[in-house]
């Protein structure tokens, strides 16, 4: 009953503010005139008697405020008190404040980073208008050889009869398929990377241009450049509209801009620009290199239901490109910037590093939270006062917790800070082949994320220190000595250092499992010699080159290239080993009990296996006398030798791939796709006997890559100006980059374990440094009844080494349970390597132990007289 | 990690309190000292603070005004209601009266009040 009373009185001295002034404009009155007439009385003149009663009220102003004060909803003015009792107390401790906020922000800031990263690369929308609405549309295909969803990229002349069908179900069906492109510049061609694209593409998408138009044909002879791609080459000249630019030996005009932040479909693949694909490609070639996907715009959600059996019909009638194809049926998946199968591997690696930076956070705030303790107990005589004053436990809480909370969340905007800088330098990534832009810039989502996991620890780790601070008898309290500070509250805060112990150990754990792995991974033979050979591909078939002048561009090139000085071999792959990419096809012995497999191939010229010093084990290279024409033959290697044919000798076999070939050499087993796969069947043929139109150019040369790159590109230009050298480099820092995740993993872990041991290292010399302290007059006792200083020295350390140990320990544990998962990525290293966990675990109990002797050495120091005599 | 809280000038490295803490003594006394006021029946603010002077007899002598932010706070707690009434010189003024909540809360009170008295005889006896 009351409480409502209370309540409405709330109430209503929120809507009446206005009457409680003129209340108290009032009473204030009736109570100085009363008061008046008392002085009166009492005998003084009246004007005496007025300003007597005033000075005996004293000031009007404060009375009126301090009513004002009670008028404010209780919670809200309770609040602003504990904001400015926090503000008080973090100035007041300065030195204190900056370094929990420190800690803080580090721990804070490398999650976040890593969670905007995440937030770039899985979660945010494409900058499309209504992205939800767009679908890919994909065919289920069964095809000569392999069965499975294999649709996603069809020939364009498919896609034009899909366009023309499917209007009940799309508002708009568009194509794409990515390109590099060899634009003519000054100093050559350059390659950029493009994208080719249907003339509705950009109408499907909803966007506008930054400048100038887009394309609207199919054919039109005009690109849209990217805004990043526009400010890069034109400076964002608005004149640029109009102007030609040359893409492959072709001219186009400059249509328009793309808008800002818009960089393509895919997420962190920037296209430099945008071609209509039937002004580049006049007729659909069956190399799969031109072939389109397939997106829509669904704005009739009612129409989703139905949609995949009416493109499933539309799918049946169209005619497929190669006869032994069927497509069985067509339907939609929403589309996303991250392509399949990416997002599951790249979202558990950066879950991965941000757990890590996670653990940071937590091994600084066990930090943050002893230190809080230690305040706690030393507050413990105000606490019981303001306790026996009346204050409330809960009310006691709210504020303790506030000071952390804002401590943790000031943590949490210096993180904010420190993401906005790792932000910076992700968006100066570079790798190679692939024009990477990630704009992993902050947004509102990734600042509420921030906030939030500073907020929570904030709470999680303030509120044990506030719980302790409060659960105190008050008789003992007040009347408290040294004596008793309680062996339950050491308890809590050894299990914080121990924790931290733990933490810290799983961090340096793991890393040191990363750099095990890339030490194995680097020590790997990979069956050649990747020192020394500068690669550099070349397409000739977006410049409409057909293949006997293809063929003679190609010899001319590596001719020329040979002639120049300090290079000792040159030769052309299809594909560049050890760089993630691959070509494979099924092959299968031709006896009547035929095995097939499939296995990754390469095309080589009969320079390769020397040039690479890839080592035959038996018969032969490839030689000019392999020429087209001549009996189709191939060399396999050892893996794929004892697949096909188990122990009998491969030389002279016959393996069937569409054709059949002769065995005629075998390589030595090697690894060639990337360094962490098992062993790979693979085989080579011969460059003369199957043309391929984009090759890739091994040069193996003495002297500075930049000086052979450039004398390269020379020499192409001469051979043909418009052909762009696509990323040139030396071929073993390609394969450096293979190894990007795990030199990532091991920095970056790395770099957070020795935060988190420097972080847990000072958490055990507080904690130490505390229990000394507070033991002092027991050691004094200690000596004084014959204890050697040693003695107390030893009790110390135990105490210590026990604390390293069970860390140590359990930190292995969770090790144990977590590493499992790296598994994939450690080139065969057991997960569980003794060596790692044993100098880990060495290096951190020694560490840990040291930082508990330099306190243990001050009980030495103890005078029994002066530390009996205290207190 | 703790060379930051050995190091203070201050031996407390919690903050003091802010000034308001002497307040919150005070003002648990004053609204003790309204409630006690009021058990005898309706009063307005001076009449309040004249009972408690001649009670205290002049111990207690507080700034006048501050009584009113006292009645307000008690008013919102609901122990305590009021209205406008005529005072004995005929003039309109504010009575305050104790509600039920107010006669318990007393009680209440009472009882913290000779605690926190208990508690500080104890420290004062003891250092």
């Amino acid at each position: 009953m009351s409480l409502l009373k209370g309540a409405a009185a709330r109430l209503r001295s929120l809507l009446g503010r206005r009457d409680a002034e003129l209340r108290a404009n009032e009473e204030f009155r009736f109570h100085v005139d009363m008061q008046t007439e008392k002085n009166i009385a009492r005998g003084m003149a009246p004007a005496d008697a007025r300003r007597h009663a005033f000075l005996q009220f004293g000031g009007v102003d404060r009375h009126r405020e301090a009513i004002r004060d009670t008028q404010r909803p209780r919670v809200l003015s309770e609040l602003a008190q504990d904001a400015r009792f926090t503000a008080r107390a973090l100035r007041q401790n300065r030195a204190f404040s900056l370094t929990a906020v420190l800690i803080v922000s580090l721990g804070v800031g490398a999650t976040t980073a890593l969670f905007s990263l995440a937030n770039a690369l899985l979660f945010r929308e494409l900058p499309v208008e209504s992205p939800d609405e767009l679908y890919g549309l994909q065919e289920m295909r069964r095809g000569a050889s392999s069965i499975g969803p294999e649709g996603r990229r069809i020939p364009f002349s498919r896609y034009e009869a899909y366009r023309e069908a499917s209007a009940g179900v799309f508002t708009g069906l568009a194509a794409h398929t990515f390109l590099t492109l060899s634009v003519r510049a000054d100093e050559g061609a350059v390659p950029l990377q493009g994208a080719l694209t249907s003339g509705n593409y950009f109408s499907v998408l909803g966007l506008r241009p930054a400048a100038g138009r887009f394309f609207v044909d199919d054919d039109e002879p005009s690109v849209v450049l990217s805004h990043r791609y526009w400010q890069r080459q034109f400076h964002g000249d608005p004149a640029v509209v109009g102007r030609p630019v040359h893409l492959d030996g072709k001219t186009y005009t400059v249509a328009g801009v793309a808008p800002r932040g818009f960089d393509g479909t895919v997420v962190a693949l920037a296209i430099g620009l945008w071609v209509p694909y039937r002004a580049h490609v006049a007729t659909d070639s069956i190399a799969g290199a031109s072939w389109v996907g397939m997106f829509g715009r669904v704005s009739n959600r009612a129409a989703l239901g139905s949609a995949d059996a009416r493109l499933s019909a539309i799918a049946t009638r169209i005619p497929p490109e190669a006869q032994e194809t069927t497509v069985e049926r067509a339907y939609l998946a929403p589309m996303s910037g991250v392509p399949e199968g990416l997002r599951a591997p790249v979202g558990g690696f950066i879950g991965m590093l941000m757990a890590a930076g996670f653990l940071v956070l937590l091994i600084g705030a066990a930090n943050i939270a002893a230190l809080l303790l230690a305040r706690a107990v030393a507050r413990r005589r105000e606490v019981a006062l303001r306790l026996a004053l009346g204050a409330g436990r809960g009310r006691l809480v709210r504020q303790l917790l506030t000071e952390s909370t804002v401590l943790f969340l000031l943590g949490g905007i210096g993180g904010i800070g420190l993401a906005y800088i790792a932000t910076g330098l992700i968006a100066r990534i570079s790798l190679p082949g692939v024009p990477v832009a990630i704009d992993a810039t902050p947004d509102l989502r990734v600042l509420a994320f921030a906030l939030g996991i500073a907020g929570l620890t904030g709470i999680m780790f303030g509120l044990a220190p506030a719980l302790r601070a409060v659960r105190l008898e008050l008789a003992s309290s007040l009347k408290d000595g040294a004596f008793s500070g309680g062996t339950a509250r050491m308890r809590g805060r050894s299990i914080f250092v121990g924790a931290q112990i733990a933490f810290a150990m799983l961090l340096l754990i793991t890393a040191g499992l990363f750099v095990r792995g890339l030490q194995r991974g680097l020590s790997l033979d990979p069956g050649f010699r990747a020192d020394g050979v500068t690669i550099g591909t070349i397409n000739l078939e977006p410049h409409g080159i057909e293949e006997e002048q293809g063929r003679v561009l190609q010899t001319e090139l590596v001719r020329r290239v040979r002639s120049l000085p300090g290079v000792t071999a040159a030769s052309l792959a299809s594909t560049a080993l050890l760089t993630g990419s691959s070509h494979s096809n099924d092959v299968r012995t031709v006896a009547p009990d035929s095995v097939s497999l499939t296995s990754s191939l390469n095309i080589v010229d009969t320079a390769y296996f020397r040039t690479m010093g890839i080592e035959l084990v038996a018969g032969r290279g490839f030689t000019s006398a392999d020429a087209s024409g001549a009996p189709l033959v191939a060399v396999i290697n050892e893996a794929l030798a004892a697949r096909l044919w188990p122990g009998r000798d491969p030389l002279g076999m016959r393996l069937r791939r569409g054709q059949e070939y002769e065995v005629i050499g075998v390589a030595r087993n090697g690894k060639y796709v990337d360094l962490n796969e098992e062993q790979r069947p693979f085989m080579f043929f011969a460059a003369d006997q199957h043309y391929a139109p984009a090759m890739t150019l091994h040069v193996r040369a003495g002297g500075p890559d930049a000086r052979i790159v450039e004398s390269i590109r020379g020499e192409l230009r001469a051979v043909h100006p418009d052909v762009a050298l696509e990323f040139p480099m030396p071929l073993a820092r390609m394969i450096g980059f293979s190894l990007l995740p795990q030199r990532l993993a091991a920095g970056l872990i790395g770099a957070f374990g020795i935060v988190g041991l420097v972080l847990a290292v000072a958490g055990v010399y507080g904690v130490m440094s505390y229990q000394v302290a507070q033991r002092m007059r027991e050691f004094g006792i200690r000596i004084a009844l014959g204890a050697r200083g040693t003695d107390v020295v030893r009790l110390v350390l135990r105490g210590g080494v026990a604390l390293s140990i069970g860390g140590a320990i359990a930190g292995a544990a969770m090790a144990v349970a977590v590493t499992r998962l790296l598994t994939g990525m450690l080139f065969g290293l057991s997960p569980l390597d003794p060596l790692t966990f044993g100098a880990v675990g060495g290096t951190l109990i020694a560490v840990a132990v040291m930082a508990s002797w330099v306190p243990a050495r001050r009980a030495l120091r103890v005078d029994p007289t002066v530390s009996l005599r205290s207190e | 990690m703790y060379f930051l809280l050995e190091s203070r000038r201050d031996p407390h490295p919690w903050p003091k309190m802010p000034p308001n803490t002497q307040a919150d003594a005070l003002r648990g006394t004053i609204d003790l000292l309204v409630l006690k006021t009021l058990m005898t029946g309706p009063q307005h603010g001076w009449g309040i603070g004249e009972r408690i002077q001649q009670i205290s007899s002049g111990v207690l002598d507080v700034n006048q005004g501050s009584l009113y932010p006292a009645l307000q706070r008690l008013e919102h707690k609901g122990v305590i209601e009021s209205e406008w009434g005529v005072s004995a010189n005929n003039r309109r003024a504010r009575y305050y009266r104790l509600t039920p909540a107010g006669h318990r809360a007393l009680g209440a009170e009472t009882e913290s009040w000779r605690r926190f008295a208990a508690a500080v005889e104890t420290v004062l006896s003891s250092a």
